[in-house]
């Protein structure tokens, strides 16, 4: 039996299942040369924290692996453009309710190991937190952005929008 | 919770896409990585297509209608160069076909100077549309459009929230009258007083959150809109009004604005451009308490009877004001949530000066929230040196302005020990008084060797 360890960058140890990794492209690619029985290791520069939310994360899509592997998880199918944001799995929103402090590390985890699906949660996510936000001072605050315009520039770009520019 | 500046541009790309375009022109303004990003030919080219709906060939259409189907374009605009010419049954065939293409991923709308056949094909499209959110309907050019019927019956079938009308005739009350129960923001352009007053006082509009009056046309020959020609009706969609932009109404008369500022009472965003008000009016702002964003750039300013009492504004939430010195309005010391401030000459007034110093602090009361100060064609000399010490300011941007040299060595003290971190002159002009007490920075070049890390924009700087 295959066994597949993700050490994170504070050298803690995660050992996943291996049908876990067909959701990673980046794990599955680390996979794929490995013998049958070998253990592999793979270093990843994420901390413990957000891995093991990651792991946690996987494990409750452990359940609707089957159909993604039925259909061979094409990547270039997932890259149509798609607009709509309120139809993030349940699930999905259950778990990153109580993620909000870590949801951009979870993004970049997610990046690093090639979890298209996961990714894609976080832009929804996102997404709706712009769409909420009333105001530009609001989707600031919210995602932690500090404003680099001047008040020149910041007025131009206002102008640039037209007129219902500082909604 | 970490910035989202960690992610990637290709992940920012994936978030944006999900935004249409009112939300993306609400990200331009977050930070200038997203502006850059917002901006970029690559992501425009993507998400917007112009079109003239005479000219497109079956080859063209071919091309378009894969990327129409993917969901690439979610902006569209037509224009007929030549308004009057008849399509050809080519260029209508594959303009539905485009449009029917594009139907289901297009949000954003815009139709100028369109021919009556160019309107019909698109109300033949229209059920398809089933996410538009934003319609735009223009005409640049001197000839009005003919609208035909189906085009306003097809408005049924969208949920057009944003409503974007430049039409001098009747067809701006009746747009605006078929799409009434939904509208959210509603700009008017060009439009002709009787049709302004119809547009306010006969339709219901409920939604209404956002106004926007541009320019009403001929306002050189009728008088303008008098007192008393508004009603319940326009007061009523005023009073739940959050933005209301009144640009170059000059003739709308200013007892009317007078009237209008009395009933939009939840307003939070105000602007009036060009245009006259009265003391009295100021008052009434005053009284918006609600208010956010106040830009008062105004030609006349009728201070009424008592023209030597200047109107002072004392506004708990406000937050950005932009003021034109002429207008001889004061800041009070009830401004808490003051962030940023553009103070605009020309200063031919002595205002200018008691503005800015009214700026900094009233009555010993700093203004501890100013983060952002811009001053436009304002002349700095010795004595309003104190506006560099607020504690709170970080970005100070100066333009056309006049400087007493002096200043520099101020400017310095204030880049060097306080916040500021960012510092822009455009086009000033500095002069010399006298004032030699501090030796020490007289240029640029020397103000740069000081602060090396400063970003300093200098273009057109000189010296006198």
């Amino acid at each position: 039996m295959r066994t597949i360890q993700l050490i994170s960058s504070d050298n803690e140890f995660f050992v996943i299942e291996e049908h876990l990794a067909t959701l990673s492209e980046h794990i599955k690619a680390c996979v794929e040369d490995a013998d049958a029985d070998e253990t592999v290791l793979i270093f990843l520069p994420i901390h413990s924290a957000i891995l093991s939310k990651v792991v946690q994360w996987a494990n409750i899509h452990k359940d609707d692996l089957i159909p993604i592997l039925d259909i061979g998880y094409d990547s270039d199918n997932d890259d149509t453009v798609e607009k709509c944001t309120n139809n993030i799995d349940p699930k999905d929103v259950d778990f990153l309710k109580d993620q909000k402090d870590i949801l951009m590390d979870l993004g970049e985890a997610a990046v690093v190991l090639k979890m298209k699906k996961l990714t894609k949660v976080v832009c929804k996510t996102v997404a709706n937190i712009i769409k909420n936000s009333k105001s530009v001072e609001e989707i600031r605050d919210t995602l932690n952005i500090k404003c680099d315009f001047t008040p020149a520039e910041e007025e131009q770009v206002r102008r640039e929008n037209g007129f219902l520019g500082n909604i | 919770m970490n910035s989202i500046l960690i992610l990637p541009n290709e992940v920012l790309d994936h978030i944006f896409s999900y935004l249409i375009t009112e939300d993306l022109k609400r990200s331009k303004l977050v930070c200038r990585r997203w502006y850059h990003q917002l901006t970029s030919p690559r992501y425009w080219k993507m998400m917007r297509l112009q079109l003239e709906p005479c000219r497109l060939t079956q080859g063209i259409t071919d091309a378009l209608v894969q990327d129409a189907e993917e969901g690439k374009y979610n902006c569209i605009e037509l224009f007929d160069p030549t308004p009057n010419g008849l399509p050809s049954q080519e260029s209508v065939e594959s303009t539905v076909k485009l449009l029917e293409a594009c139907g289901f991923s297009l949000y954003d709308l815009r139709l100028t100077d369109c021919s009556k056949s160019t309107l019909a094909i698109v109300s033949r499209t229209m059920g398809k549309m089933c996410r538009l959110q934003h319609l735009t309907v223009n005409s640049t050019v001197g000839k009005l459009p003919e609208i035909p019927r189906t085009f306003f019956e097809s408005m049924e079938l969208v949920y057009v929230t944003h409503l974007d009308v430049c039409l001098a005739n009747e067809y701006a009350v009746e747009l605006v009258s078929v799409l009434a129960p939904k509208l959210k923001y509603l700009t008017l352009r060009m439009i002709f007083k009787e049709l302004l007053v119809r547009c306010l006082n006969e339709i219901h509009l409920p939604a209404l959150r956002s106004l926007t009056v541009v320019n009403p046309v001929n306002s050189w020959i009728l008088n303008g809109i008098g007192p008393g020609e508004f009603n319940d009706g326009c007061w009523r969609t005023l009073a739940q009004l959050e933005t209301l932009r009144i640009n170059n109404y000059s003739r709308i008369g200013r007892i009317v604005v007078d009237e209008m500022l009395e009933h939009c009472r939840n307003v939070k965003c105000l602007t009036i451009e060009h245009g006259t008000i009265t003391n009295q009016g100021i008052d009434l702002i005053d009284e918006l308490k609600g208010l956010k964003y106040l830009k008062l750039i105004l030609w006349k300013y009728f201070g009424g009877e008592d023209l030597v009492r200047k109107p002072v504004i004392q506004l708990p939430n406000l937050e950005h004001v932009h003021l034109l010195t002429a207008v001889g309005i004061r800041l009070g010391e009830q401004l808490p949530k003051l962030a940023s401030v553009i103070i605009e000459g020309p200063d031919t007034y002595a205002h200018a000066t008691e503005l800015l110093s009214e700026v900094i602090q009233i009555d010993g009361i700093e203004r501890r929230k100013l983060q952002k100060l811009l001053l436009k064609v304002v002349t700095l000399d010795w004595q309003t040196d104190a506006w560099l010490y607020i504690l709170s300011i970080e970005e100070l941007s100066l333009e056309g302005c006049r400087i007493d040299a002096s200043l520099l060595d101020v400017i310095v003290e204030a880049v060097v020990h306080r916040r500021i971190f960012k510092l822009v002159m455009l086009n000033c002009t500095f002069f010399s008084t006298g004032h030699t007490q501090l030796g020490g920075v007289r240029t640029i070049a020397g103000l740069r060797a000081k602060c090396p890390c400063l970003k300093i924009s200098e273009n057109g700087t000189s010296y006198e």
